[in-house]
């Protein structure tokens, strides 16, 4: 069977947090958005990204690995389902143990909540909401083969978290060649200091 | 639409201690069965008090017990679950804590099991349904155990007088046919209607609340509603068998509702219903949360929280860190980046996130793909 | 974006996800409700018009679902997306409102009847007493051709008034006017499909990520194809982060750099002279006028690097098919027509209009921006794009309308016009429908003692805006969704808009509201409208044969064939995505070109004001704001307006980021929340237009209008920006810092290109 997914290209992101809007139009947990984008650093740049769940696959879903209640479950197709309201018992371990900073807290309803994939539209056939509103393709959907075919860049889905590996479900596209993305290295990069990044501005 | 649901597998915890685990979860499960099987023995008087009608009953709750026994211990020996039960112990024979936080496990007895206002929340209707379904099951099985067990007997007491033995001792006696006669003998009536009441309402919000249509499953949420229903109407035709219908269709009747109890408690261990069992660790987490971490759930909890490193926000206590840390490590991963960056779970969600943008455009620049 | 919740409250309780206690509840009630079913339209907000469908529950609407539409693919912004909360929304008007016991006091509710004969009464006795010239209509562009339509007959016959004009002005009439004097037929002459045809585009003055959102995927798709990005914006916006050349463009002097930019193009023999000889007039001129830019010149003049705009000349000039997309940013403008026959300019010296994927395109902000100017409520229009000052085209309207010629009134003032005219009391009521004035207009002290002047000031909206909140009479309308009809959006294509229920409380359709008025005015028989369908009859027939023919588009063919492109004069034509392919519209098929001299923006840098103070918009919100400043979504990412300003001036400035400034022009002082970010120009501040109250920038802004279409320069104008310790000074207070060109040729020590090496292969 082919796996379609989604693809993350930031670059492309403009920020304009359609996926969001769409996101609360779920009928499941409507006014919420479980997708988020961030500025990366507004001071700096316009620069933004949006967030939706990976979907590890390995490890599997630290979430539902750290949760002491098994509320989080996984559908064969490996993609990470919202804590299920019957067993959440509001603790908190996956909101903190994401190593991608996705699932959400509801304190008063003392439930955690996370994109999973839109199956209700996803199972039709459809887009998730997030991929169908976005009007860049910064979020896009459909299979690895399709995207090949159509973007440039590679889809990475590797993590690296210093010594830990992610791999995930969900791609992260990157430049023709990268293998995965190293957060440890890309950030000390970043702090050792960049060359002054000024504009040429003639006044 | 039906999406089968698989459990978070893949716990790479060492195979020994999986192998410990499950050593002890059929020693404490056998146990169970034994202990059980004694106190039906001793509680009906050497089987004398036991119906032997009921046997189907009692043979499956000793066997559900056994299973929950078994799975609650794996339950408990996973790492995370593991780590909030020894620190909700610990938190809970803890003098210091009960002098400190005295209301707060009656309050969270009341907020979450018995009045579950956590779910009023969420909605009314469900509260309501809630409510309904909780009762109506835990009612049942109050009445039900002990009765199948042989532990409850009436006799008849000439006149006209009925008396309760419990356990194999005599107790109080009431006179027949008075109201009170009646309600006692139709309490599992009563439950059966309130249960009926709260599967009806579920139904009802299942097939018309657009979020549960896009989100519920067949096997996990409809299936025990179907369960419930089934229970509840079978049971309710047997009193309508033995009143209205002059016994019409009993022995068919009771066979039915006895498969389907006993199914019902089969699946027990597995299926959505294993919450009921579950769901009381929750004033373990909130005491622990109470105790280290200064989460506002009740009143006169303590803050003492952490601080995200990145960003300041507000974090859980650092003692929460920690053993989140230390129940991963148990897990096998880890997700500390560097000494100049510390662990990643230092940081706020958006925070994390954020570094990861950093990461990514660090990379990127300005690039287009 | 440019900002986000985030950016000023960054601990707000809505901030962080739900991990805060007390957020807001979920705002629409019927979350958890199933449709009955699903109302294909399109989105009401801007020009794109993405194609939608509402999901409706006993006719209120409850949600939305993408539909796949052969412009916006399944696509929406987040404005699109909540658009549908407009319609149940708890502020919407429902019934007339008066101030019963005179001015001054509350607007009280009324009955139609009670409220329109008071209008109705009232105008007469203007009219009888000052004219018929003494009533106005002032529209608006973002309601349906239908109410377009009926706006310009209504003023015209029902009122028999000359002053009707509409708030295109303010956004499309350089562009239009452009258009019309180039190329003889004022649209965008491509489809937004056929952006991925360009091998290079050339963005001018246009936040396309911000503005157009939906837009943007054919510039991604064509960029996947391997074209190139030039943005020319004073800010690095979404689109321009990732360009492969930004000219950062100090505000009003575009055409410093465009004609630079064509100056460089001669000089490199790129000129298609085959074109320029075959089908263009005025070439000779316009080479002779550019001749002065060097890109020397250019950079002193505009701020862009010279090697920036010879990159530029280059990037564009070499690409086999180029395209040029311009918006409000040249053409909010006191040179706005010129800014826009300077890109025409390039264009068609390197022969790429006609060509598919090649030219130049406008880019229509407001939702029916291109209908709305179209079907006569422009002060010198008259339906089907026809001239009020054309005998023949007077002649046929008049016909169709069933009035003598004569009764026709002349042209009328201009939008931005008008508003003097009532200010000095030459207009003495108006009807503003679609409008916000307070917000929109420039200058907004002289628009607040207009509309005070008028006597009724009668306003057609569905809440209450800031213009309505100072009407004499309030009369409810209606949103999109409920009432049908034809838009027509920025690439020239028709598409219907639905019903999906019927307007709330006794709230009536504007059409059906001023059916009513011209009724009591006693010529209720040229309005004998029924339904929208009946006015889109007419409107067919009015336009027929005119520039903008919509006599084929029937509604049935809209939803049938995703929408039809005019002109379509028959039933049986295709419709035309392309113009220009083989001739232009001009009577001889040849393209005008003009030459286009340098002119600096009205108001430039002085010591006291050493800022130039340019507007834009969020993507979070539409126009005023009278629509998403109410919807909790988008108002919540960007509640109130901020200043932007790069953090060497903020240095220099001592203002810290978050910190509340003032910001002066010669105008009006305002304050607001400063944002220190280096993705804007150093003398360039920044403030989005959505607010009202103290919070609207043209409280600021320069009253100064293009000479011959009358928009206003809302681009550019001086300022001042200080912290609040500062002591407050209207007018000729002391600059802290002078940050003009002739004082500070180069204020801060740069080196060009460290940010993007611009690649010499490349070029």
């Amino acid at each position: 069977m082919e796996i379609k997914t989604l693809f993350v290209d930031a670059t492309r992101c403009i920020g304009c947090r359609a996926c969001e809007a769409g996101c609360r139009e779920c009928d499941s947990h409507k006014g919420e958005s479980m997708v988020m984008v961030d500025f990366v650093d507004r001071g700096f740049s316009v620069a933004t990204q949006p967030t939706v769940c990976m979907h590890c696959e390995d490890p599997v879903a630290p979430c539902a690995q750290v949760c002491p209640a098994q509320a989080i479950l996984i559908s064969p197709e490996g993609v990470v389902q919202q804590a299920d309201p019957s067993r959440c018992i509001g603790c908190q371990n996956c909101v903190f143990a994401c190593p991608f900073g996705v699932p959400k807290f509801d304190v008063e309803a003392r439930l955690m909540k996370k994109c999973n994939l839109c199956y209700d539209r996803t199972v039709q056939g459809l887009q998730p909401w997030c991929a169908q509103a976005c009007p860049t393709d910064a979020l896009w959907y459909g299979t690895f083969e399709e995207f090949a075919a159509r973007r440039n860049g590679s889809p990475v889905s590797c993590t690296g978290f210093g010594e830990m590996d992610v791999h995930t479900r969900v791609y992260q596209v990157m430049p023709a060649g990268t293998e995965k993305l190293d957060l440890v290295a890309l950030l000390s990069e970043a702090a050792e200091g960049r060359p002054v990044r000024e504009e040429a501005w003639v006044l | 639409m039906a999406v089968s649901i698989r459990r978070a597998p893949g716990l790479s915890r060492s195979r020994q201690s999986q192998r410990q685990s499950e050593w002890l979860a059929w020693v404490l499960s056998a146990l169970t069965v034994v202990l059980l099987a004694l106190l039906i023995y001793v509680g009906s008087r050497e089987l004398r008090d036991f119906d032997s009608a009921l046997v189907g009953y009692a043979v499956g709750t000793v066997f559900a017990a056994g299973a929950v026994v078994y799975r609650y211990t794996l339950w408990l020996s996973r790492p995370p679950t593991g780590r909030y039960f020894r620190a909700g112990v610990r938190g809970f024979f803890s003098w210091r804590n009960f002098r400190r936080y005295t209301l707060l496990v009656p309050v969270a007895l009341w907020t979450d099991i018995f009045a579950q206002t956590f779910i009023l929340k969420r909605s009314f209707v469900r509260w309501l349904m809630h409510m309904c379904i909780f009762w109506g099951v835990l009612l049942s099985l109050a009445i039900t155990i002990p009765l199948t067990f042989g532990w409850i007997r009436f006799t008849l007491e000439p006149p006209l007088d009925y008396r309760l033995w419990v356990f194999g001792f005599e107790t109080v006696s009431f006179p027949l046919e008075t109201v009170l006669s009646w309600v006692i003998f139709h309490a599992l009536d009563f439950t059966a209607v309130i249960l009926l009441v709260g599967v009806g309402i579920a139904f009802w919000r299942r097939s018309t609340d657009a979020g549960l249509l896009t989100t519920q499953r067949f096997g996990w949420d409809v299936m025990p509603l179907v369960l419930l229903a089934a229970i509840a109407i079978t049971g309710l035709a047997l009193t309508a068998s033995s009143v209205f219908w002059h016994g019409a269709y009993y022995w068919f009747i009771s066979l039915t509702h006895q498969a389907v109890v006993v199914t019902w408690l089969l699946l027990l261990p597995f299926g959505k219903f294993f919450h009921i069992v579950e769901r009381p660790a929750t004033i373990g987490v909130t005491l622990y949360q109470a105790v280290n971490q200064g989460m506002e759930h009740y009143p006169g909890a303590r803050r003492d929280a952490g601080a995200c490193r990145r960003c300041g926000q507000e974090l859980p206590s650092p003692q929460f860190v920690a053993d989140l840390q230390a129940t991963l490590s148990d897990l096998g991963q880890s997700y500390a980046l560097s000494p100049a960056l510390g662990a990643l779970q230092e940081y706020c969600p958006a925070c994390k996130r954020q570094l990861r943008g950093r990461a990514y455009f660090e990379r990127m620049g300005k690039q287009f793909l | 974006m440019t900002v986000n919740k985030d950016t000023f409250a960054p601990r707000r309780k809505t901030n962080y996800d739900l991990q805060l206690a007390g957020r807001s509840p979920v705002e629409w009630h019927e979350a958890g409700t199933l449709p009955d079913r699903l109302v294909p339209t399109h989105c009401c907000f801007c020009g794109v018009q993405c194609g939608m469908f509402l999901k409706v529950k006993d006719d209120e609407v409850i949600g939305v679902e993408p539909r796949e539409y052969p412009h916006n693919r399944g696509a929406l912004c987040p404005k699109g997306v909540v658009a549908y909360q407009q319609q149940a929304h708890p502020e919407r008007l429902r019934y007339p409102m008066m101030r019963k016991n005179g001015r001054g006091n509350p607007l009280e509710r009324v009955s139609w009847d009670e409220a329109l004969d008071y209008v109705a009464g009232r105008w007469r006795a203007i009219q009888a007493e000052h004219g018929k010239d003494a009533v106005g209509v002032y529209s608006g562009s973002s309601m349906t051709n239908e109410k377009c339509y009926v706006a310009g007959k209504f003023a015209r016959v029902g009122l028999g008034t000359r002053n009707i004009d509409y708030n295109g002005r303010l956004c499309m009439s350089s562009a239009a006017m452009a258009y019309s004097k180039a190329f003889g037929l004022d649209r965008a002459p491509l489809p937004l499909t056929d952006i991925p045809l360009a091998d290079c585009i050339f963005v001018a003055g246009a936040n396309i990520a911000e503005c157009f959102p939906v837009a943007m995927q054919w510039i991604w798709e064509a960029r996947d194809r391997g074209a190139r990005l030039i943005v020319m914006d004073p800010r690095e916006t979404p689109i321009a982060r990732t360009a492969d050349l930004w000219l950062p463009v100090r505000p009003g002097t575009d055409i410093a750099v465009l004609n630079g930019m064509l100056r460089q193009i001669i000089a490199d023999g790129l000129v298609d002279e085959a074109y320029v000889a075959a089908r263009t007039n005025g070439w000779d001129e316009v080479r002779a006028a550019v001749a002065e830019m060097t890109p020397e010149r250019a950079e002193q003049l505009s701020g862009v690097p010279a090697e920036r705009i010879v990159a530029a000349a280059r990037l564009y000039g070499r690409a086999a098919t180029s395209l040029i997309l311009h918006a409000r940013g040249i053409e909010h403008s006191t040179h706005g027509v010129d800014n826009c026959l300077a890109c025409i300019n390039l264009a068609l010296a390197r022969g790429q209009v006609g060509k598919p994927g090649g030219g130049t395109a406008m880019l229509t902000g407001q939702g029916n921006g291109q209908g709305g100017r179209e079907h006569g409520q422009k002060a010198n229009q008259l339906p089907g794009y026809r001239k009020i000052d054309n005998p023949e085209d007077r002649a046929y309207i008049a016909g169709i309308w069933g009035i003598p010629e004569p009764e026709l009134p002349p042209e009328g003032a201009a939008a931005t016009e008008m508003v003097h005219l009532m200010a000095e009391g030459t207009i003495r009521s108006c009807l503003v429908l679609c409008s916000n004035l307070m917000v929109s207009l420039p200058d907004n002290g002289v628009v607040q003692r207009a509309l005070d002047n008028l006597d009724p000031l009668v306003v057609i909206d569905f809440f209450l805006s800031e213009t309505a909140a100072l009407a004499d009479v309030v009369l409810p309308g209606t949103v999109w969704c409920e009432d049908e009809g034809t838009t027509t959006n920025l690439e020239g294509r028709v598409v219907k808009i639905n019903a999906a229920g019927p307007p709330p409380g006794e709230a009536r359709t504007d059409w059906r509201i001023m059916s009513d008025l011209a009724a009591r005015m006693g010529r209720g028989q040229f309005f004998p409208y029924r339904t929208a369908a009946e006015v889109g009859e007419e409107l067919r027939l009015a336009s027929r044969g005119g520039a903008a023919d919509y006599y084929g588009i029937t509604w049935e063919r809209l939803d049938r064939e995703g929408g039809v492109f005019w002109p379509c004069p028959s039933e049986d034509h295709p419709g035309t995505p392309r113009l220009f392919a083989e001739r232009f519209a001009h009577p001889d098929g040849r393209a005008k070109m003009f030459p286009i001299a340098y002119q600096p923006p009205a108001e430039e840098p002085d010591e006291h004001y050493p800022f130039r103070l340019t507007t834009g918009r969020v993507v979070y919100h539409y126009l005023s704001g009278t629509q998403t400043r109410r919807i909790g979504f988008l108002n919540s990412q960007a509640p109130d307006p901020w200043v932007e300003l790069h953090p060497r001036a903020a240095a220099q400035l001592g203002i810290a980021d978050g910190e509340l400034v003032r910001v002066t022009t010669p105008r009006a002082s305002m304050e607001l929340k400063a944002l220190v970010v280096p993705t804007i120009r150093p003398d360039t501040l920044f403030i989005p237009f959505h607010y009202g109250g103290r919070g609207a920038v043209n409280q600021l802004t320069n009253p100064a209008v293009d000479p011959t279409v009358k928009i206003p320069e809302y681009k550019a104008c001086a300022a001042r920006i200080e912290p609040l310790d500062a002591p407050a000074t209207q007018g000729n207070g002391h600059a802290r810092r002078n940050f003009t060109a002739g004082t500070n040729p180069k204020m801060f020590p740069y080196e060009v290109g460290e940010t993007r090496p611009v690649e010499p292969k490349a070029y």
